[in-house]
């Protein structure tokens, strides 16, 4: 009898036991599955993402313009229109203190926008 | 080599290989010739079907990811596998002695199951034994006789020699002996033969 033989052996009562847990056996869900295949989607679609190609020309003065160049030109362009209009508004006085004499008539033509900006009569109608 | 010929090392080789080159059907074939035995294997290593879920998960995408770069070592990907799972599962039970200890539920002694309740109480009671046995020995038996996995096979997966495989299961199914002798007559094993 097989019982005997199990009780005999010792060791072959385990085979009952193997046998019934791999008939037991866990199988692989299909949602398991699905999670691996997409993990597997994920994985191909990172290793076939395009390379980055060395840019063009055009693209090269785009990065440089988006990037600090058009910012420091226009500040330049700002600092330059600022720094025109604040010598076109200069106080008389001292324009006309560096200008020689021939062209004091012309400065006396920015005086008319510089006086009312600056708020001071222009030194040159009070007799210097 | 753990597949049983070459033949299918080779094509599990050969499969992973289109994967790198973006041919999703291989990736289906693979995980349906791989997937279930890791699955099987962490199941029974931690007596937890979601764990095991997560760590075939885990285990497969670490396939994917090595799959450019995958060479021949002499490695065949299903014995790479079990070694990724195996460890894995190490992780797992380590973090798990630090909390509360979860062991599978023993079969209860109800009289009168039909053959395929038998079934399940042997399953559930071997499963309990194996959560018993030291952490090497539940894995080479696991291996050996529930995968059925060679003797070599084992050695390679495990990182170890032949001799110490064999040492591993003997003690092993000694110890799952002793633990299972009790419940020989619960789970009536002797009526049925």
């Amino acid at each position: 009898m097989n019982t005997d033989k199990h009780q005999n052996t010792g060791i072959e009562p385990l085979d009952v036991f193997f046998d019934a847990a791999r008939a037991q056996a866990p199988e692989l869900s299909q949602d398991l599955r699905a999670r691996i295949l997409a993990d597997a989607d994920s994985a191909v679609s990172v290793a076939s993402a395009p390379v980055p190609q060395n840019p063009t020309l055009r693209q090269r003065v785009g990065v440089w313009l988006n990037g600090w160049a058009a910012p420091s030109l226009a500040g330049g362009l700002t600092a330059a229109v600022a720094g025109f209009w604040f010598g076109v508004v200069t106080p008389m006085p001292v324009a006309a203190l560096d200008a020689p004499l021939w062209l004091q008539d012309a400065l006396g033509y920015f005086d008319a926008i510089s006086t009312p900006l600056v708020g001071l009569d222009d030194p040159l109608l009070w007799g210097f | 080599m753990v597949p049983r010929d070459m033949d299918a090392a080779n094509q599990d080789a050969d499969l992973l290989a289109q994967f790198a080159q973006g041919d999703r059907l291989a990736a289906q074939t693979l995980t349906d010739r791989l997937a279930p035995r890791i699955v099987r294997f962490a199941a029974r290593m931690l007596g937890d079907r979601a764990e095991a879920e997560d760590v075939t998960q885990d285990t497969m995408l670490r396939l994917w990811r090595i799959a450019p770069e995958w060479q021949d070592t002499g490695v065949p990907p299903a014995a790479w596998l079990f070694r990724v799972a195996a460890n894995l599962c190490t992780d797992r039970l380590r973090r798990r002695r630090s909390g509360p200890a979860e062991m599978p539920d023993l079969p209860d002694d109800t009289p009168g199951v039909d053959a395929q309740m038998m079934q399940s109480k042997r399953a559930a009671a071997l499963q309990s034994a194996l959560a018993a046995l030291p952490e090497r020995q539940r894995q080479a038996v696991i291996l050996r006789h529930l995968e059925g996995l060679s003797n070599p096979d084992i050695a390679a997966i495990m990182m170890i020699g032949v001799e110490a495989v064999e040492s591993l299961t003997a003690r092993g199914k000694r110890n799952l002996t002793a633990l299972l002798s009790g419940q020989k007559e619960i789970l009536g094993y002797e009526d049925e033969h």
